[in-house]
Order: structure tokens, then sequence, then C-alpha cells
């Protein structure tokens, strides 16, 4: 980094030393937070108290045994499960459309599908209520996927749009000069090459759905998702069993994450 | 020699393509015969590619017809044509290993498992890399994924093959043993080869015949011979070899230059421009002697000392400056500002036609 | 090289890919929110706009909110910016596990972070403890359900969306340019004023930009760190829907919210514009 003639000299020691001081403090501050969850998910009592004064599994065996809260996480894998399928499935192919034949207007159509991403998601809520109850959708499943594939699109299309950019298409090309239908062409050669970024695509959809509150909050009646089931419980209740189920849901994002990381070898940033 | 049949492999017939308002191609005419080797010379942007794509079956012709072995296929997929195609930068799919690349095309044409890896293996032997079948490409150097690609596109017994550019990213040494490698595959195969290069000098090593194309039309087809010694257009000239052109009025001893050299040809041509090649030039200390030859006086302007041959500029004294190349020898070589003799025969100073027009087939 | 198609046939089945999500956005996206304007503006409703300039307590609310957004995308870009920098500098190696440490907040749920820091806030959390035992305070104080909570919460669940857009920028910059600025004779004080700052302002903007936008519609922290002393738009929409079941009044209040983020988002594109007129497209090389 520095002119190998360069000697470095005292400041420049000092500014460094700063520097680095300060970053780790700014990443101790992004996951310390995190961390704390871990102690008082094994308290002994339920009182939210740091560090607890016993320890316990007991929060995790109240998760696991609790009919709703098991029943909020099964709908919104459910959910999550479908939007995620509508979201890739429909993200990857405007993604093949914006970056094959429609080169000039692919900016102008990414924008437009990248729209969702700056509305609050409590406007988008209140719209979606109000043509969801003209329809009678109110109170569905099947109505928080539909929305919640809306939001993932986004993310979906920008992980996909920037696979398909490197994907070198004259590979696509020498498939169908081989023999190949385009369809198959697409199935056998180009999907495979992009596997990493359609993982990552789905990944970052399926969390999307997952951890959404607003929406599901306002679309949903009676019954609840988890992160709906999660803000009841910290509101109304809040006792350890939130905090089991946030290390569960740490846990589980860690180890895909670390996945993902391993095949997408060093282009993490792609995953943001 | 070119076999020479009733149908040809490949026939084209007044094609023409354009990119929104960008002529492409203006009215290509062509036909390539079966076992035969041609390769389609041109510069960048000179449509080359575009007609190598509508050939492959990547771009269909605005009009025109193509026809493969007698057959219309203007319309047909690139899949239907039964064209071998080697890339530029080869498109060997970084996710199969070698031996599944090269049964792919097999296995798109519904070969069993079996009978597609057989097949393959044998591919990869011709081309000495039976040992490699279990590596993915990227563990191969540059000449082997070459070799590769080249035993995928002929795996399949394709009408055709068709070589883009495909020696441009290797290294001098390595771009002249695949040139003599897949000019023994070609032929020990006796298949029709169509080869796409900007590189002259491969393109004279190659072909049987070779269509020079520049501007979105065929500038000249002809053997390597023809197109060297005999181009039909100033285009032609330039881009093959090197080349003094030199310009003037013709009179009846012969051409006269603006700048005053007297040039005498074998044949009296009416052109108005001669060319001659540099290695034609002999360049002596001594006034030469011998008949038919032109004669010149001049002054070395600079040299390049290249290796197996020597370049000089020569001044010609009231004259132009003319390039000269021989052979290098370290024994008599020319100093800047040596005065020097210079003889070219007769027979070397050919006629170049004024008009750079469509010379088809 | 690119492939060709014939252009029209290329064009054709291009449309045929993108139209399904477009169908999609178009009715369960551009279509909904349309729906909300046009609502706000027939008939009676167009009176709550006038209700909504003239209370007090509504325009007090709005103007905390860009206060809180405005506050927190400082912090955020002053805690981002040398990160960055930072983590551009590593080995290969060091870059992943750096990524790896940003990307885990930015995945995890906002309620599990939202909690987190309600138990690192709580009166016997951590950070109360470790201050009674460096003696700085005898009894626990507020931390939590204040302002300062849900600053300090957006300020974590936002920070990943400042520092990738400007680590992006950052990483692009050939590192010889600063050993040239530095032969040239720049000190490092005009090395950042004059070579990194005018290469990564793209990458800031973009990341004021994300964060300003993302903050002026959270919900989560202000109505759980919050405790009901810290008024936002989103929490004021909220009520306005889910307990006085006052719709036209919740569509309105959205209405003006989405104008707000559109003329925040617009401003910084076209400072984006005016900043990087002329020079050398950085960000998108």
């Amino acid at each position: 980094m520095s002119h190998p003639l360069s000697r470095l000299k005292a400041s420049e020691w000092l500014s460094r030393g700063l520097l680095s001081a300060f970053s780790w403090l700014v990443f101790l501050f992004l996951v310390a937070p995190l961390l704390v969850v871990v102690p008082i998910s094994f308290s002994g009592g339920s009182y939210l108290r740091f560090p607890p004064d016993s320890y316990s599994v007991r929060w995790y065996e109240t998760y696991f045994t609790s009919q709703s809260w098991i029943d909020a996480t099964l709908l919104s894998i459910l959910v999550g499960v479908v939007a995620t399928i509508l979201s890739v499935a429909l993200g990857f192919l405007f993604a093949l459309g914006i970056t094959r034949g429609l080169r000039s207007w692919s900016g102008t159509l990414e924008k437009v599908a990248l729209a969702p991403m700056i509305v609050p998601s409590i406007v988008y809520s209140v719209s979606m209520y109000s043509l969801f109850s003209d329809l009678g959708l109110v109170g569905t499943w099947y109505g928080i996927a539909l929305a919640h594939t809306v939001l993932c699109l986004p993310f979906v299309i920008i992980i996909l749009t920037a696979g398909l950019k490197e994907y070198d298409i004259d590979q696509e090309t020498a498939a169908i000069g081989l023999g190949a239908s385009r369809l198959v062409a697409i199935r056998r050669i180009t999907i495979p090459q992009i596997r990493s970024s359609l993982l990552s695509a789905a990944f970052l959809a399926f969390i999307t759905s997952f951890d959404e509150l607003v929406v599901a909050m306002f679309l949903s009646s009676t019954f609840g998702t988890l992160p709906k089931k999660m803000f009841d419980n910290i509101r109304l209740q809040i006792d350890p069993t939130i905090a089991a189920v946030s290390v569960l849901e740490i846990v589980m994002i860690v180890i895909v994450m670390f996945v993902l990381l391993r095949m997408n070898k060093g282009k993490a940033s792609r995953l943001a | 020699m070119p076999d020479l049949r009733n149908t040809s492999a490949l026939k084209l017939e007044s094609i023409r393509k354009t990119f929104g308002r960008v002529d492409a191609l203006t009215s290509i005419n062509l036909e390539v015969n079966a076992g035969e080797f041609l390769t389609i010379l041109g510069p960048s942007g000179s449509g080359k590619t575009t007609l190598l794509r509508l050939i492959a079956g990547f771009v269909t012709p605005d009009s025109g017809r193509l026809a493969i072995f007698g057959k219309d296929m203007t319309m047909a997929s690139a899949g239907k044509r039964e064209i071998g195609m080697v890339f530029q930068h080869y498109a060997l799919f970084p996710h199969l290993t070698v031996l599944e690349n090269v049964m792919f095309p097999l296995e798109m044409r519904k070969h069993s498992r079996r009978d597609a890896a057989d097949k393959a293996s044998a591919a990869l032997a011709a081309v000495r890399l039976d040992a490699f079948g279990d590596r993915y490409p990227k563990q191969l150097s540059g000449g082997q994924q070459q070799r590769v690609a080249l035993a995928r596109a002929v795996v399949f017994e394709p009408k055709l093959l068709l070589l883009d550019e495909p020696f441009s990213a290797l290294d001098r040494r390595l771009r002249e043993s695949m040139q003599r490698e897949v000019k023994q595959l070609q032929a020990s195969l006796n298949l029709t080869t169509i080869f796409i290069t900007h590189d002259q000098e491969e393109a004279l090593v190659m072909s049987d015949r070779i269509a020079v194309i520049d501007r979105g039309t065929i500038q000249q087809l002809g053997t390597p011979n023809e197109i060297y010694y005999h181009p039909r257009s100033i285009t032609v000239a330039q881009f093959i070899g090197e080349s003094n052109i030199l310009e003037g009025t013709e009179t009846p001893e012969g051409l006269r230059t603006s700048s005053g050299m007297l040039l005498r040809r074998a044949s009296p041509s009416t052109s108005g421009r001669v060319l001659v090649r540099p290695e034609a030039i002999r360049i002596t200390r001594e006034p030469a002697t011998g008949g038919a030859t032109n004669q010149f006086k001049g002054k070395i302007a600079s040299r390049t000392f290249v290796g197996g041959f020597t370049i000089y500029q020569v001044d010609v004294y009231g004259g132009d400056t003319l390039t000269v190349r021989c052979l290098a020898d370290e024994g008599s070589m020319f100093e800047a500002s040596q005065e020097v003799n210079l003889s070219i025969r007769e027979a070397d100073c050919r006629p170049v036609p004024q008009d750079a027009k469509d010379a088809g087939a | 090289m690119n492939l060709r198609f014939q252009a029209t046939k290329a064009r054709t089945s291009s449309l045929v890919l993108v139209s399904p999500a477009l169908v999609l956005l178009g009715l369960l996206f551009f279509y909904p929110i349309l729906l909300l304007f046009f609502t706000t503006l027939e008939g009676e409703n167009i009176g709550n706009y006038a209700q909504v300039v003239n209370s007090g307590t509504s325009m007090q609310v709005f103007l905390n909110t860009l206060r809180i957004a405005a506050i927190v995308t400082v912090v955020d870009l002053v805690l981002a910016y040398p990160l960055a920098i930072y983590i551009s500098r590593l080995s290969p190696a060091g870059k992943a596990i750096a990524l790896f440490l940003v990307l885990i907040p930015l995945w995890t749920s906002q309620l599990v972070r939202t909690y987190a820091w309600m138990v690192l806030l709580g009166r016997q959390g951590p950070i109360n403890n470790m201050l009674i035992w460096l003696g700085v305070i005898d009894a626990p104080i507020r931390l939590a359900n204040s302002e300062f909570a849900v600053v300090a919460g957006m300020t974590h669940i936002l920070l990943p969306y400042m520092l990738l857009p400007i680590y992006n920028s950052v990483s692009k910059i050939d590192n010889s340019l600063f050993d040239a600025a530095r032969g040239l004779g720049a000190g490092a004080f005009s090395t950042f004023t004059r070579v990194l700052v005018p290469l990564s302002i793209q990458g800031v903007l973009a990341g004021v930009s994300l964060v300003l936008v993302l903050s002026l519609g959270v919900f989560i922290m202000p109505a759980l760190l919050g405790g009901g002393r810290v008024p936002v738009i989103a929490l004021l929409i909220e009520q306005q829907a889910g307990s006085f079941l006052n719709w036209a009044m919740a569509g309105t209040l959205s209405a003006i919210l989405m104008v707000i983020v559109m003329i925040t988002f617009l401003i910084i594109k076209f400072a984006t514009r005016m900043f990087v007129r002329g020079r050398i497209d950085v960000a998108s090389t």
C-alpha cells in the first residue's frame, strides 16, 4: 500500500492505529448487541437481567412446545417459501430480459423494479390493505406472500442482474450451436453457472419475507407470522422466549451465510 | 486441393444484414467446396464476425439465401445446422469436466451416455487429451483448452467447422503448433472448415482459399498466392503483407510516378498503380546487372533489424521512399545514410486495379 | 463479445421475459400506491391534508421524524466512512471476515436486533451495569424508552446500508493513486480531500440516500425502543389505522410521507449528478 521507499513516520503509525482502533469499536458496535441475546436466552429466571442469575434451557423448551410459536414459525416459513419461489422465478426472467435484448431500456426497467425498496413499508402496508380489503384478501396467508413477493423482487433482481452481467453469454450461444435448445442451454449451462447468485437471491428473498413485520401485521387478521408474534411478545409480555427465538434465528443466518460466502468466494459484497 | 463436387459445402447468395442503420453485410456471395479450408480474413469491424455468426445461425440475414450441402438453411436455428464451432475464448463450460464438455453435443443429439462417453474419449484422444477427461477447463493451459474446444466442435461429426479467431489468445510459439495441429485434424477428417481471422499471416499459412472481407463485402476470393501476388484492390494489397504502392501516370515505357520514378513492367496495364512487395526489391552496394529490371539509386533512411530479416527504408533519389526487406546477413548490413542501389524485376511490378470493388465469388 | 440476436426477435422475447415481474409490480405495487394517492384527493378526504398541516402535533411529528433521520444518517456516515477505508485496506481474508461481521447484523431480523438493544439498554442491562461498576452512576438510569435508544438502535440497524455502498466505491480506487498523490507532494490531508473524497463521493451519496430514505419510514424501533415517547410518522400512521381505524387519515399521512421520501431521494439524486458531472464514473465501472 505505501511506497516501498517511504519510511512510515510516527504520525502515520498513529493515524493507522487510530483508524484500526476506531474500526474495531464500530465492529463491536455492530456485533455486540447480537451477542448480548445469547446469555439471556439461557437465563433461568423470567426477568430481563444481564447477566442472568441462573442458567437453563427452559426458554428453548417454551418455544418448541408452544403451539402458537410453532404455528407462527410454520406460517412464516410457508409465506417465505412461496414469496421466495415467486420472486426468484419472476426476478430471474426479468434479469434475463434486461441483460439480453432490452439493453437500451434496461436502466429504466431496473429502476422501475427497484422502486419498492424506497417506499416505506408502512406506506406500502396501508396501500395494500386498501386494495386487499376490496379484494377480500386480507387475512389470507397467500395475500401476505404476494405482497412479500413484491418486497423481495428488488433484492432478487439486483443480485441476479449482477450475476448475469458477469456471465459470458457466449457459453449459452456455444451450447445452442452444439445442438441445445435455448431452454436446455439455460437449464444446463446458464443456471449452473449463476447458481451462487441464485442461491444468494433466494436466501435474501427468504429472510426479507421471514423478517417482515409491518406488511404482515396489516394484512393478517387473527393469525400472525413469526415477526408479528415476536413483536406482540416484546410489546406485551417480554420474556426470554424471544431471546431463544433470536438466538435460533442468528444461528440460522450465520450458518447459511457461511455457506453462501464460501460459495461466492470473496464476492461477499454481492450479498449486500 | 479442394475436392470439387456438384454441391458445395456452403453457399451464400446475396446475403444482406443490417443492424439498425448500420450495414454489417452488403450482398455476400460465397461458395465453399467440400473439404476445403477457407479463411475469412478482415480487419475488426469488417463484418467478418457477423458473417461467421450468420453462417453459424446465431444471426439470420435480412435477405439472401444460405445453403449447406445443397440444403436451404437460411432460417434454420443454430442447432439444426450441424456446424461445429470453436469460439474465440473457447466458451468451454466451466462447471463441466473436459469429458462432459465434449459429451455435451452428443447428449443434445440423444446419444446414450455410454456411446457419448466413448465417442468423446476418442475425440479427446485425437487431440492428445485423453488423460485429462476428469479435469475442469480451468485446470488446463490455454493450448489444452483450445484442443478441448476443437474436440467438442468435431465430436458430433459436423458438416462444417467454424473457427472464430481461435489462436488470438495464444502466444506465438503455441499458436504455430496449434495451427499445424488444426490443419492436420482438418485434413484427416476431410472436414470443410471456415476460419475467421484478422491475422493475414495466419490466413496465408492455413488456407486453401482466402476471402478478404472489408466494409461488409468480400473484396477478393482466391488462393493465398493469388491474394498475395495479384491483389484486386488497394485494400487487399495493403491488408495482405507489406507493400510499396506507387501511383503515377501511364506512359508507353511504364508507370511514371509523380516523383519522377519510371517503373517498367512485364505486361502493360492502365491502372496507374503499381504494387511492389518489399522482398522483391534487391538492395546492393554496386549497381546490379541483368536484364528486365528497374534500377534506382537511393540512400538508406532507416534500418530495422527483426531477426531473420532486415527492413530498410530507402529514399530513392528523385523519388519515393521504398520499404525493402531482405534476409539478414550480419556481414553485409547497410548503415543509415549509406548510398545503395535498388533493383526491381519488371515482373515484380504488379498492377493494382483502381477501384476497390466487390470481387464476389 | 456479445451475442447479437436478430434485434426485433430479441426485443420481443425479452419483453416476454420481463413482463411477468412488471405485471406483478403494476398490480400489487404501483396500482395500490397510486390508488392510495387518488383516494386521499377524493371528496372530503382532501380536507385531511389541511387538518394535518394545521395540526401542530402532526407537524411536530413530521419534523421529529426528519430530525431523527438526519441524526442517524450523520452518525452512520461518521462511523461508516473510516470503517470502509479500513476494510478496503485489509487482506482478502481480512475483508471476508470484516464483511461477514457487517452482513450478520444486516441479515438478522430487525426484531431480534431491536430486542437486543432493549436488553443492552435495560435497567439491569450490561451498559447500566458497567456504568455502575465504573462508578459513573449510583443507580440504574433509564436508557431504553427514549429518543437516545431509538437513535442508537436505528444507527445500528442502518449502518450496513451506509457502509456497503461506501466500501464499494472506496475499494474500487486504485491504491497506487494514493502513492502517486504522495509522490507528487500531497500531504495526508490533501490526499484525503483531493483524492479519496472525490473518488468515493458517489458511494457516500448512495449510502446517505439509502439510510435517509429508510430511516424516514422506520417503524419497529420507535415502536419498541421509544416507549411511546418518540413520535414518528410511521407510528402515527399505524395508530390512525390500527387504533382509530381512521384509514382515510392513515392514507393522507402515508401520501405525505411518500412525498417527503421521494423529494429526499430526488434531492440526493440531483446532488449526485452535480458532483459526478464531468468526472469519470467511478462507481459504475
